[in-house]
């Protein structure tokens, strides 16, 4: 670690928006491949098929649970940094005008 | 009387189920490479988090470090499922076979059955016979037993390929199915995608030609097809020089993912963006078509029809998006049309569009019924359709720019259809390329700035041929192969620069000086709508412009029915035989 610890909240809401995407495709191929249709396999093997169904449906949903974590963490860190920024902003802003009411 | 004993062997065995459904697992197969492209989408967005960014240091390190995993899960499952979607559709190819083989046996043992009673028959009925009578007899059973041990065997082979087929197929899917065991299947596993793009010829490298990319994409192996399919759909649904069923192919993954994304978003009623709602739009307009292609059937064989997505991309020309979408498929059809649509059509008019271009399909087939179609509706060009926040581009309707941008991509378009085809195996396509309204000023461009391969073009509701065409000639065929249709009361037909008013678009191709071939288009509607419905009417079924178009893309030119031309003199207004004459309502033979 370097120690230059920098943040972009500009670049933190795009990114957020980006897993918001592959968040939403992810939730759909989710349930794309649970209503896959597997009856095209004969009855040996369509058991397996509709395991493999189920269990691909659960991967993609892990994968659109870690998306949307990285969504919201980004979307909650720009948000802080903002709510931050403005505190800080009005705390000073406060003061100025408090030592500016004390010249008058 | 002697007795004599000729052994009749036992029947064949029954025949053996051989079930499944090979066009259910397609889709399948279909299914799961849109999942592995949406996880390769995820693996290269995780993968490099910082593209574009303006951040670095060690923040930006740590969330690069903490996307690093999930991109590689999300690449290991996009490689897996890849590699188990062409093992589903290796195992449908095989099915189809399997399925033909116990068709041809099904036939084999009817026939075997049929000696077998003959043969009975005529041994029971053998009374007083000679010994060369019985020596046939006994030649006969001895054939139908060798036949029968040939049909058992080759039965017995057939249940032992399913067997063994069905068996894999378990093991493929079994293998793979816990996230444990895609990483470890994944090992070893590349994506050759990125490097085949780099190919000398390939899409986007220096100098690539529609020809160079059909000579590259003809020397990959399926497999290397299948990865850029999947990896890199808008290049391959989108590139000319690629055979239709890919493009289609690809361009149907990016539609689906497409959907998947924004039907999710529009489900979870979160606000969407213009443009998002935009892409959806033309997204749903793009599946609809398609929908309706499928749910058509040949006005001769009764048949569905096979649709083709040739063109998908929703975000082209700042979101009016460009599309184009086939009935029946251009790479093999004998008679082929490409239709291009004009003023007021973008990604979202591809519905009706592909409405317009199966009406054309029909008649066609109709004209001819021994001959093969496919008709295109392309809208793959910036046509002037924007009025209000999101552009203005409708004002360019008043001069050529977007024609001549358009008319470059349609010869380009045209030049990628004429390529992919196998002529050896097909034949040469009979290509009619047809512009209706701003369209038609774009087709005269493309065919006097470009020159296009086409045997006949059709200008129908034409407000002007283009820039450089003076002359049915000037469009680089013989005047015979220009034709021209206009309804006396489409007003837009009246804006050519004939005459003593007119738009700057070109020559009004009906005109007698033109030369071009003049067909009847009258409706026998004609002006009891808006000024504008006349120009709307030229695909309609049942009218005198349908029935010509067919004919002629069909290449019965000898059944078009012509008209007169107009004149349009420099010192008075147009002057139509046309208005004179009582349109016909002819029958086009079709339901739509």
């Amino acid at each position: 670690m370097s120690g230059y610890w920098s943040v972009d909240p500009g670049a933190l809401i795009t990114a957020s928006y980006d897993w918001r995407d592959h968040a939403d495709t992810l939730e759909g191929l989710s349930r794309r491949l649970r209503s896959a249709d597997v009856s095209g396999f004969p009855p040996g093997v369509s058991g397996a098929a509709t395991t493999f169904r189920q269990q691909w449906a659960g991967m993609v949903d892990s994968l659109e649970a870690t998306s949307r974590d990285f969504e919201s963490r980004m979307l909650d860190a720009h948000a802080a940094y903002v709510d931050s920024d403005v505190r800080s902003q009005e705390a000073f802003q406060e003061w100025l005008l408090q030592m500016g009411e004390g010249e008058r | 009387m002697t007795t004599v004993t000729i052994a009749i062997p036992a029947d064949a065995v029954a025949v053996a189920e051989v079930p499944g459904d090979v066009a259910a697992l397609q889709g399948f197969a279909a299914d799961l490479l849109t999942v592995s492209s949406g996880l390769d989408d995820l693996a290269t967005f995780a993968g490099d988090v910082l593209s574009g960014d303006r951040w670095d240091g060690d923040a930006a390190e740590a969330y690069r470090r903490a996307a690093v995993g999930t991109a590689d899960a999300a690449d290991d499952r996009s490689l897996v499922l890849r590699k188990v979607a062409g093992q589903v559709e290796d195992y449908a190819t095989g099915l189809a076979d399997r399925q033909r083989r116990r068709t041809d046996l099904v036939e084999r043992r009817s026939t075997l059955v049929s000696g077998r009673q003959d043969l009975l028959a005529d041994v029971n009925a053998a009374v007083d016979v000679s010994d060369a009578e019985i020596d046939a007899l006994e030649q006969r059973a001895e054939q139908l037993r060798v036949s029968i041990a040939t049909f058992d065997q080759d039965h017995a082979t057939l249940v032992s390929d399913c067997q063994t087929a069905d068996e894999q197929m378990v093991q493929h899917l079994q293998a793979v199915d816990t996230a444990g065991e895609v990483t470890q299947s994944a090992v070893g596993l590349t994506d050759p995608a990125d490097a085949l793009l780099q190919r000398p010829g390939a899409p986007g490298t220096d100098g690539a030609t529609v020809q160079s990319v059909h000579d590259w994409w003809t020397s990959l192996d399926e497999a290397q097809q299948q990865a850029l399919i999947a990896a890199h759909p808008q290049i391959i649904g989108n590139t000319d020089g690629i055979p239709t069923a890919a493009r289609d192919e690809a361009n149907r993954i990016s539609l689906a993912l497409d959907l998947d994304r924004l039907e999710t978003r529009e489900d979870s009623g979160e606000p969407m963006s213009f443009a998002e709602r935009r892409h959806l739009e033309r997204a749903q307009a793009a599946q609809t078509a398609l929908d309706n292609v499928a749910a058509r059937e040949d006005p001769v064989t009764g048949e569905a029809l096979d649709g083709y997505l040739s063109l998908y991309d929703p975000t082209a020309f700042d979101g009016d998006g460009a599309v184009a979408v086939s009935v029946g498929n251009p790479d093999t059809a004998q008679n082929v049309s490409v239709s291009v649509p004009g003023m007021l059509n973008d990604g979202a008019s591809i519905e009706g569009g592909t409405e317009s271009v199966g009406n054309l399909y029909s008649t066609a087939r109709l004209a001819d019924p021994d001959q093969s179609v496919a008709s295109t509706m392309w809208i793959g060009y910036d046509a002037p359709s924007n009025f209000g926040l999101h552009g203005l581009d409708t004002l360019q309707v008043i001069d050529e720019g977007l024609a001549d941008a358009g008319g470059d991509r349609l010869a380009d378009f045209l030049d990628g259809m004429r390529t992919v085809r196998d002529e050896d195996a097909h034949g040469r396509a009979n290509l009619t390329v047809i512009g209706h309204s701003y369209g038609s000023t774009t087709v005269g461009n493309a065919a006097t700035d470009h020159g296009i391969p086409a045997d006949d073009v059709v200008l129908i509701g034409s407000p002007g041929a283009g820039h450089a065409a003076d002359h049915a000639t000037d469009l680089g065929l013989p005047a015979d192969q220009v034709w021209a249709g206009s309804a006396s009361e489409d007003a837009v037909s009246h804006l050519a620069r004939n005459g003593w008013v007119g738009t700057g678009l070109g020559l009004d191709p009906t005109d007698e000086d033109f030369g071009a071939q003049r067909f009847q288009a009258e409706n026998v509607q004609r002006g009891t709508h808006d000024w504008i419905w006349d120009h709307n009417q030229y695909y309609e079924p049942d009218t005198e412009s349908l029935y010509n178009m067919g004919q002629i893309v069909a290449g019965t030119h000898d059944q078009v029915l012509t008209a007169e031309h107009r004149h349009d003199p420099w010192y008075g207004p147009m002057q139509d035989p046309e208005e004179d004459r009582r349109p016909n309502e002819i029958p086009t033979g079709f339901e739509p």
